[in-house]
């Protein structure tokens, strides 16, 4: 089983916006798709799924073209979206029926990934619901005018009623309901606060455990970086760089020295004077970009030999946030 | 299950659980159930008692009985069945491209086609549409009958027949027959599909609710040909125009049928109207998903008929 995705091509008129993109999983974990804003991330991702026509090139799974017949894909859209006037339940059991799910084995589901995503109180609002007994006019004595509230059920929510993430949240529900074997997530974590973010994190690494084929496009590097063992970076329309990412990381080497000196004393000479870039400075801590790990070592002598005291010292590949700014910037200057 | 069957389903439970048809039905039902008993309190049965045809002065009865399918029935016929057609229609065609533009409204387009074909949405919210009209229509047909034999051993409901007798109109000279069922449940269904798929065009081209009313307005001026051309034409009564609002497309939709029921046309005719009329059918099926397809994720104002066509011819899709 695996994805193959060979040459790729879109235009408009003109304008190339996919130019031969080619790229394949062979072993179940995450691939990353990376780029800047219209570099042709989603629109790649759609000629994958058969949404836009293709003006070149093929995308096989498991040796075939890649459809609703040869691949189970669940896929959350860049663009949300749900049936605003429909109750989340029925929208949920409708999607699951259309992967044939069964409505009770799909109502399993519901409730396990709701709970998952900590979405249960807008699929079962009743188990969130108080209910209140007698309520007297007078407190704490009895009053012949002995209210009752009434208990009324609470109403189905509708999508409309949702806030973003967790219109999110029932996205992400619906993408991996039938348990699908590639699973495709166009900007998962945007417009998710942090606790949310955690949330669809932990659900991800599940995924990953299940061994299943991922592919994630993102913008935020720190977060694929978590979960990526392959990236692909374009850039418009190009892909700029390809690969395992430990091995890119490799090729790039233990370049960047994180260095936290105590004391006022400011290394900032000795730093340049010995051909260290300073890439940031915050207090006394410096992240400094080196040529290689004896140019940091040799750093850390120097400054050893000066006085200076060296609290922490840590010289480590660059992450793929740096990478891509240096790459992307390299291709613009 | 048919993925077809599976949209069927969620569009039809939909469409019936929502406030306003429940509203508009009560309504109706009400209208259905109250009509008659009321019309006949109100309404004035008696008339002059006689029909100037030329020179010839004839009581009502006398005219009645002259046996053959005369011009008021027949025009009180297509009038009806047209004005059925049409409210038919564009009651449903609401439905339709609604049904077919609130994916792309909702940006859940992109969610849906990695479970299911762009044809097979299509497919499957027009039947769903279909059905809940037809059952809709079944239900108000069943309380007006209902109301009909209530009222009848409560009021006098012989001034409505005479009403009707008095405009020369003669329903007993219609054979509804299970001939004639069938003849009408064929060519209405027929029709439906014909109108809903330009409609689902319609829909197909539209990427927001802003544009639906442009967008319809080319199957409501098809619909009103059809009726127009049908109830302006019957008085020429030649037969180039009974062949004529027999075969051609649109306008056969509403006068086949009856021309079929007036004797006027054979079963051969209506085969050929019903075959043209299905391969219309076919021909706006296919153009409506490769339209769909064309414009799933477009965003835009609306585009013409020429950038359409253009965009629908692209190959791999």
């Amino acid at each position: 089983m695996g994805l193959i995705v060979k040459n790729l091509f879109k235009k408009y008129g003109e304008k190339v916006v996919v130019d031969n993109l080619s790229f394949q999983m062979d072993r179940p974990g995450v691939y990353a798709l990376l780029g800047t804003n219209g570099a042709g991330k989603t629109t790649s991702i759609r000629m994958m799924l058969d949404m836009l026509s293709k003006d070149g090139g093929e995308v096989l799974w498991d040796g075939k073209p890649l459809s609703v017949e040869t691949c189970n894909v669940g896929y959350l859209a860049e663009e949300r979206g749900l049936y605003p006037k429909y109750t989340l339940m029925d929208q949920l059991i409708y999607f699951a029926a259309l992967k044939g799910i069964s409505k009770d084995e799909a109502k399993k589901k519901i409730a396990y990934l709701a709970k998952r995503l900590d979405a249960e109180e807008y699929l079962f609002p009743e188990k969130f619901q108080e209910t209140s007994g007698e309520n007297s006019l007078l407190d704490g004595k009895k009053s012949p005018l002995k209210l009752k509230k009434s208990v009324k059920a609470p109403k189905a929510k509708l999508a409309d009623q949702l806030s973003k993430g967790n219109q999110q949240k029932i996205q992400m529900m619906v993408a991996l309901m039938s348990d699908p074997e590639l699973i495709i997530l166009d900007e998962p974590l945007s417009g998710l606060d942090p606790v949310n973010t955690d949330i669809f994190k932990s659900v991800i690494k599940e995924e990953i455990e299940k061994g299943k084929y991922i592919i994630m496009s993102s913008h935020q590097m720190a977060t694929v970086e978590e979960f990526c063992t392959d990236i692909t970076i374009l850039d418009r329309s190009k892909s700029v760089l390809q690969g395992n990412l430990n091995e890119i990381k490799k090729s790039y080497g233990r370049v960047n020295l994180m260095l936290k000196i105590e004391g006022d004393e400011e290394p900032k000479e000795e730093i340049l004077g010995l051909g260290g870039q300073i890439l940031n400075k915050k207090g006394n801590e410096y992240h400094i970009k080196v040529r290689d790990e004896n140019h940091g070592n040799g750093i850390l002598k120097t400054l050893l030999d000066k006085g200076f005291t060296i609290i922490n010292f840590t010289l480590r590949e660059p992450s793929l946030h740096e990478i891509f700014i240096e790459k992307v910037g390299e291709i613009h200057e | 299950m048919s993925n077809i069957l599976k949209v069927f389903n969620f569009t039809f439970s939909q469409l019936l659980k929502r406030k306003s048809n429940i509203i508009t039905f009560i309504i109706m039902a009400l209208i259905m159930a109250l009509g008659l008993p009321i019309a006949s309190l109100f309404l004035d049965g008696t008339s002059s008692g006689v029909i100037e045809i030329g020179s010839e002065a004839l009581t009502i009865q006398e005219y009645l009985d002259k046996g053959a399918a005369n011009f008021e029935t027949e025009y009180a016929v297509q009038y009806g069945y047209s004005v059925f057609l049409m409210m038919v229609t564009i009651i449903a065609a609401s439905y339709i491209i609604r049904a077919i533009v609130e994916e792309k409204t909702s940006k859940l387009v992109e969610t849906l086609l990695v479970s299911i074909k762009s044809k097979d949405m299509i497919l499957g919210k027009i039947f769903a549409v279909m059905v809940y009209v037809l059952i809709w229509l079944g239900a108000l047909f069943t309380i007006f009958k209902s109301s009909q034999f209530v009222s009848g051993k409560l009021f006098d409901l012989g001034v409505v027949d005479e009403l009707i007798k008095n405009k020369g109109i003669s329903l007993d000279i219609l054979n509804l027959g299970f001939e004639t069922v069938v003849v009408i449940a064929v060519s209405f269904v027929l029709a439906y599909l014909f109108f809903a798929m330009l409609y689902a065009l319609a829909g197909a081209g539209c990427s927001s609710t802003e544009d639906i009313e442009s967008a319809s307005s080319a199957g409501t001026f098809s619909i009103l040909i059809g009726y127009f051309a049908t109830t302006i034409l019957l008085p020429i009564g030649s037969k180039g125009i009974v062949y004529a609002t027999s075969l051609i497309p649109i306008i056969s939709a509403f006068g086949a049928p009856i021309n079929f029921i007036m004797n006027k046309i054979g079963w051969g005719t209506l085969a050929v109207s019903w075959l043209i009329q299905a391969l219309m059918i076919f021909l706006l099926y296919k153009f409506s998903v490769s339209v769909y397809d064309a414009l799933i994720l477009y965003k835009g104002k609306r585009l013409k008929l020429g950038d359409i066509i253009a965009l629908s011819e692209r190959k791999g899709k």
